[in-house]
């Protein structure tokens, strides 16, 4: 593994879903400030696993945890833990966007108004940058305070990274970023999290093989809720350890 | 013919059929209502009739020609038998204005029927006046001035200056009749009104109408204080439903789980939205007015006892009683509005670090907002139309004081109220007597049909906009 | 950053998510309250009468005053009364109220005098009870009721209607033959002590017992009842013991509820609703069948009219209109639905009521010459379509509504001509010599408007159910050649079925419970049966009139609120009943 160490540990980690088992022991390390691909048939539990990062299981009904997740190895399932604080630190992006009926402004300083941020300066600067840093100010920057639902769909899911990027988080968790756009889209995204790679730590789930070839630095494989193998990229992609993995990169898989 | 069976056509002409008998009975309605309430205010000209009597001598009527039809109509002056060869010919039903006192022939009856076959000339007298009287009654008459001259009044205004003298009005039955200045209230002349001036005076009649207080056992005047105090109850229930349903509603759809438990109480929150209001209505006599009320009256009014203060019906207890039966709307509106609004964007905003509490104040409730107004409006909706429960809780014929006035603690939440509905069922019990009751009992439903309908159409344009809105935001479940 | 401080935000989700559940469970709680109150105030009502004995302490505090003067024994009473009546010879029960005198001999035979004073009397009639030895009689205070022991222990009440004596149904007790009686006029009810020294209460008109007391060996003992009829003094020599009568709603039980009662001053056993007391000398009627049954019956008429309108125009509406038309539609039905039902009764009662009187025959012959215009309409126009080769599926609107109008225009012509030559001018009078009575309110008046009131209900209902049956359905049976009302008829109708059977439950549950339109229309007298042209009264429109008069803790209230109760669960099972078959409807759609 290359310059730094680990940002996020995985120990053992099982979920469990209206008592189906969604994951089944996984453990695993996401390095720092690298990006880190989830790969694995639909309905394998990359999605689950993601949201076991930020803590989002907790919404659904039902839900059962075993195991543990370290962040920077601080465990992020202890009782007094502030889940705003850790959402804030470890972010996320859904595969659908999903802007906030309000204009782009607002969607983008929504994070920040919630920690109290009431300064009209530093909101300003900071839904600016977070605009640059998502390569979408250049489209907006007249009509900020347009409603974001009336942007095009590639338009909306950068906002919706904007948005999770304002609150400066130390993770972003992208589960499909690119599946619902078109390729043009999907190319600027892609971009994107090249761009990103140098101040985020990034988790991606994604059923592009090329896509994941192309952006992440360590893959992971999933399948039925198990991790498979994971490492670099770069091995996984031309030498699996596991023939399930080479099935799936390459296309055989049931 | 077994084709045309098979077929079924006779099926799609019945449900087609009935289909329009639904509408037209409902145009019927409406526009009987309207036609009728919009009649009471109009006004109709003056008009002398000639009339052969049954001695063979002449008398003359004057009033409104208020229906013509044909029938077996008594003659005031025959009550005992029909006259067969009177069947076929036209009755005429005039107004002739109230009682008064007319000493030749007694108290005479405001409404007659009279045989258009002896009918021998009709006329418009250019200066046939109408007098509203400060003591509720309608005169008409011809003006004359005190030394027998014709008068010489300015007919094309209906707010001239009253002479200061007594007047002297000639009726058309040729009965002179003092009537003093004072008493008269409002005056115009119909017959010399053009079409304009008639339809400001109408605009005008509406407004005092829906200005002014009853009086004379609400047969005449205005219905201001039932509007008032159907207002005020609504306003009042709203205040209180709306907090209590909407917290109710996202306590709910928000925190309650999915559990076997809460899908009980929800199906019984809705089934309670149809429980009969009269039901609720003795519910809230018996715990509201008679428990809880005379608590109250023991605690803090106890040297008014035995006189009771809020131990008897009154505004409070109506809206209270009210806020309850329209409870499960505003519930059912509000939870439907939350279930349209999709999971991602809550997620969104929790994965934004949002708390709960905080998505729902900035996320859910802005978006269910519409919802929640819907709701409300269907709850008023309901409310102002709600009768059966009132009489039971606090509503009366005629209240001496409004509910809110100049007077120190200027909401009176204990006195009783008037309400529109409730005066429609007083004054349509009084229109069993008197046709000017029946014209007034139309008019007061069409104030209160206008209310409801405006109120429910608006909730249905906001609840066909929300439906738009929501295609908009549509995303699905998936992939969040 | 720390990932553990707990902050500011935290508490605030927490207070916040106490206050809405605490609000959400106070409103919960609210509406159980409403069923549980009632529950409450009802319970009173079926509390059990009793007889408790007073100890020596309380009975000389007590300062009670007993009814009449205190006499030694009962025939010293007897004799004392016909001494100062000045009778010509002894008679065995001498019973006297204010202004009667009724006399009475062991075997039965009796003499009933109106008296003034002492001196002017008149015999208002005599005759023979029909009971072998009489071992003890009493009279009501009012003189309305007479009861009378016979020797095998069972008490007689009779009720004098017209100076007539008309016998009730007896009341049989332990059997042990009854040494007096004694009435308790404010609850109706009589306490009978017999040679078992056992007291027993009951209420006359029902027969049921409701306590009794044993006092333990004291012989030929006497009752005496206070002033406030509360208490019952015992005497037996020197022994005195009072008991106090704890009767507090012996008008109302199941029984007198639900079953014809006998009530004094009428003829026979009925099912009689009369709660308002004009005095105290009638008794509360209180059986809940004939408003029941008024319930019913206005909510028959009302499905009767509204049913098939409602179902056939939201047929038509969901499957054949265009989707343009059932927008609008659905929109005017929406504002019928939102109609306040003092509107439709004050309509109802002064307008369509003297309407229909004059136009009887109109209406009843239009129910049957409309159809079969419509018939004859379709018909032609079928064979008409067939022969130019058009589709047949669908008329035009404006030629079912000329059909409509030749119906109506045709039914005026006739019906005045019928009139005239059948019913010799006049329908109603016709009736009426048929022995049938034209009620000006009456059912006809109820079912159509109460029936416009449902109307909507069960045209939304239905219209969802059919409209939402996925249309692969319809197609389906189409693409195999049936006509629309085919696949109307064969496939989609029984799939909406649960649909449409919830749509008529919601309706009827609205007709349950309305009130306005009834309390206008209906007249408010309580009959029984189901004659279409007479009124009735229901449960809501005696809630809405009597409520407000009944005082709160009196049996009348209590039964008012019983029905209350019985209405809340009525609509409340059926509006379950529709929950679930929409639920169920929904998952069937689903599946398809
Ligand atoms: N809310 C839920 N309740 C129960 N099971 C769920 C829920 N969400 C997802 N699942 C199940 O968990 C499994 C993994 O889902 P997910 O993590 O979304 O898969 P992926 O993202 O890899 O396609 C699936 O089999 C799915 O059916
Ligand atoms: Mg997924």
């Amino acid at each position: 593994m290359t310059t730094s160490g680990t940002k996020i540990k995985i120990n053992n980690l099982s979920l469990w879903l209206q008592n189906q088992a969604i994951i089944k022991a996984v453990t695993m390390a996401i390095p720092t400030q690298q990006v880190t691909a989830l790969i694995g048939p639909s309905g394998c539990g990359k999605s689950s696993l993601l949201r076991c990062m930020n803590r989002m299981n907790e919404l659904l009904t039902d839900s059962r945890i075993e195991g543990d997740i370290l962040l920077d190895d601080k465990t992020v399932y202890g009782k007094k833990i502030d889940v705003s604080r850790l959402r804030c630190r470890v972010g996320m992006v859904f595969q659908k966007p999903n802007p906030f009926p309000k204009s782009i402004y607002e969607n983008v300083a929504f994070g920040l108004r919630l920690q109290g941020e009431k300064n009209r300066r530093v909101l300003d600067d900071r839904v600016e940058t977070s605009l640059k840093q998502a390569a979408l100010w250049g489209e907006v920057k007249h009509r900020l305070h347009d409603s974001a639902l009336n942007l095009s769909s590639g338009q909306q899911q950068r906002l919706v990274i904007a948005r999770a990027i304002a609150l400066q988080p130390e993770v972003l968790l992208l589960d499909e970023p690119a599946s619902a756009l078109d390729p043009i889209s999907t190319l600027k995204i892609e971009e994107l999290i090249y761009e990103l790679k140098s101040n985020y730590t990034i988790v991606i789930v994604t059923h592009n093989m090329q896509q994941a070839a192309r952006v992440s630095d360590y893959t992971a494989f999933m399948n039925a809720g198990e991790l498979i193998e994971w490492g670099e990229t770069h091995t996984i992609f031309t030498q699996p350890l596991h023939q399930q993995t080479e099935d799936y990169i390459t296309g055989r898989f049931g | 013919m077994k084709q045309w069976w098979q077929h079924g056509s006779l099926w799609v002409w019945f449900s087609a059929s009935a289909l329009l008998c639904t509408l037209l009975l409902f145009i019927a309605l409406i526009s009987l209502i309207v036609g009728k309430g919009l009649q009471h205010h109009w006004p109709a000209d003056l008009i002398t009739f000639q009339v052969q009597t049954a001695e063979g001598g002449r008398a003359t009527v004057m009033g409104q020609l208020i229906k013509q039809e044909p029938g077996n109509h008594y003659t005031t002056d025959n009550q005992s038998e029909i006259d067969p060869s009177l069947n076929t010919a036209q009755q005429l039903l005039i107004d002739q204005g109230d009682t008064w006192f007319m000493p030749s022939q007694g108290a005479t009856a405001r409404y007659i029927w009279l045989d258009d076959g002896n009918v021998l000339q009709r006329s418009k007298p250019a200066d046939a006046i109408r007098l509203d009287m400060h003591d509720g009654r309608v005169l008409f008459g011809v003006l004359q001035s005190s030394d027998a001259e014709p008068a010489i009044v300015d007919t094309q205004q209906t707010a001239i200056d009253l002479p200061g003298e007594p007047w002297l009005l000639l009726h058309a039955n040729g009965q002179e009749i003092q009537v003093d200045t004072g008493d008269v209230k409002r005056y115009h002349f119909p017959n010399s009104l053009n079409g304009l001036q008639k339809s400001l005076l109408f605009l005008k009649q509406w407004w005092w109408f829906l200005t002014e207080d009853p009086h004379h056992q609400s047969t005449a005047g205005g219905v201001f204080p039932a509007i008032f105090g159907t207002m005020v109850m609504v306003l009042l229930m709203s205040v209180i439903v709306t907090p209590f349903g909407v917290l109710a509603a996202i306590y709910l759809h928000e925190y309650a789980g999915k559990s076997w438990l809460t899908q009980v109480v929800r199906v019984s929150v809705y089934n309670l939205a149809g429980i009969p209001s009269v039901v609720m209505g003795l519910f809230g006599l018996a715990f509201f007015v008679y428990v809880l009320g005379g608590q109250l009256d023991q605690l803090f009014y106890a040297d008014q006892l035995p006189a009771p203060t809020y131990g008897t019906p009154g505004l409070f207890w109506a809206s209270l009683t009210l806020a309850l039966l329209t409870l499960p709307v505003v519930i059912v509106a509000t939870e439907e509005g939350l279930a349209q609004l999709p999971m991602s964007q809550r997620l969104g905003s929790y994965a934004l670090g949002a708390t709960q509490t905080e998505t729902i104040w900035r996320i859910v409730a802005p978006q269910a907002a519409p919802a929640m107004m819907t709701g409300l409006i269907l709850a008023v909706a309901r409310a102002a139309g709600e009768v059966a429960p009132l009489m039971l809780v606090g509503v009366v014929k005629s209240a001496p004081q409004l509910p809110i006035d100049g007077e120190f603690p200027y909401v009176h939440l204990e006195r009783q109220f008037m309400h529109l509905g409730y005066h429609l069922y007083d004054v349509g019990f009084q229109s069993a007597n008197t046709e000017h009751a029946m014209s007034l009992s139309f008019a007061v439903a069409l104030v209160l049909l206008m209310l409801i309908v405006l109120l429910n159409l608006s909730a249905f344009m906001l609840r066909q906009h929300l439906r738009r809105k929501y295609k908009l935001v549509q995303t699905s479940m998936e992939g969040v | 950053m720390m990932l553990s401080s707990f902050t500011g935000r935290q508490w605030i989700d927490r207070i916040a998510r106490w206050c809405v559940s605490a609000v959400g469970y106070s409103v919960m709680l609210a509406l159980a309250m409403i069923f549980i109150f009632l529950l409450l105030q009802v319970a009173p009502l079926f509390s059990k009468a009793s007889i408790t004995p007073l100890a020596k302490e309380d009975t000389v505090a007590s300062s009670f005053r007993l009814l009449g003067s205190v006499v030694d024994d009962a025939e010293n009473s007897t004799r004392q009364a016909q001494h100062a009546l000045k009778l010509h010879r002894p008679v065995d029960f001498v019973l006297s109220t204010a202004d009667t005198l009724f006399l009475l001999e062991r075997d039965g035979r009796y003499r009933w005098l109106s008296h003034q004073g002492t001196d002017s009397r008149r015999l208002l009639s005599s005759g023979q009870l029909d009971i072998a030895e009489i071992t003890a009689a009493t009279m009501s205070p009012t003189g309305q009721t007479l009861l009378v022991a016979s020797v095998d222990g069972r008490i007689h009440p009779y009720t004098l209607l017209h100076q007539e004596l008309i016998a009730m149904q007896p009341i049989a007790t332990s059997g042990t033959q009854i040494q007096q009686l004694l009435v308790q006029a404010s609850t109706r009810s009589v306490v009978s002590l017999d040679d078992s020294d056992t007291i027993r209460l009951f209420h006359i008109a029902s027969g049921r017992e409701l306590a009794h007391y044993h006092w333990d060996k004291h012989p030929n003992s006497l009752m005496q009842l206070s002033e406030d009829e509360q208490y019952l003094q015992l005497t037996a020599g020197t022994m005195r013991q009072v008991v106090k009568l704890h009767n507090p709603h012996p008008e109302a039980s199941w029984r007198q509820l639900v079953r014809p009662v006998h009530y004094e001053g009428r003829r026979s056993a009925d099912y009689v609703w009369q709660s308002s007391t004009v005095s105290d000398n009638t008794e509360a009627k209180l059986s809940l069948v004939p408003l029941t049954i008024g319930t019913l019956k206005a909510a028959w008429y009302a499905m009767l009219f509204a049913t098939p309108l409602a179902i056939f125009a939201a047929a038509y509406t969901a499957f054949f209109a265009p989707v343009s038309w059932r927008y609008r539609i659905k929109a005017v039905m929406e504002v019928l639905e939102s109609l306040p039902t003092v509107i439709l009764g004050f309509l109802a009662a002064f307008l369509l009521a003297p309407w229909l009187e004059l136009h009887l025959l109109l209406f009843l012959g239009s129910l049957i010459i409309v159809p079969v215009t419509i018939m004859l309409g379709s018909c032609g126009w079928f064979y008409w379509r067939k022969k130019q080769q058009y589709g047949t599926d669908q008329p035009s609107w404006w030629l079912v509504l000329l059909s409509l109008l030749t119906g109506v225009v045709l039914t005026t012509m006739l019906v005045s001509n019928a009139e005239t030559y059948l019913f010799h001018g006049d329908f109603l009078s016709w009736l009426a010599n048929r022995g049938i009575d034209y009620q000006q309110r009456n059912s006809l008046i109820i079912g159509i408007a109460m029936g416009i009131a449902v109307i909507p209900t069960i045209f939304s209902l239905t219209d969802e159910a059919i409209y939402h049956v996925p249309t692969s359905l319809t197609q389906g049976v189409i693409a195999l050649g049936a006509s629309r009302w085919q696949a109307l008829s064969t496939l989609i109708l029984p799939v909406a079925a649960p649909g449409i059977l919830a749509a008529c439950l919601l309706g009827l549950g609205r007709a349950l419970g309305e009130t306005m339109i009834l309390l206008m229309a209906t007249g408010n007298t309580p009959l029984l049966g189901f004659d279409p042209f007479q009124g009735m009264r229901t449960l809501t429109a005696t809630l809405a009139i009597e409520a407000p008069e009944a005082s709160l803790e009196s049996a009348h209230f209590r039964v008012l609120v019983l029905a209350a109760l019985l209405l809340m669960i009525l609509t409340f099972v059926v509006n379950t009943l529709v929950t679930l078959l929409r639920q169920r409807l929904r998952h069937r759609y689903l599946q398809l």
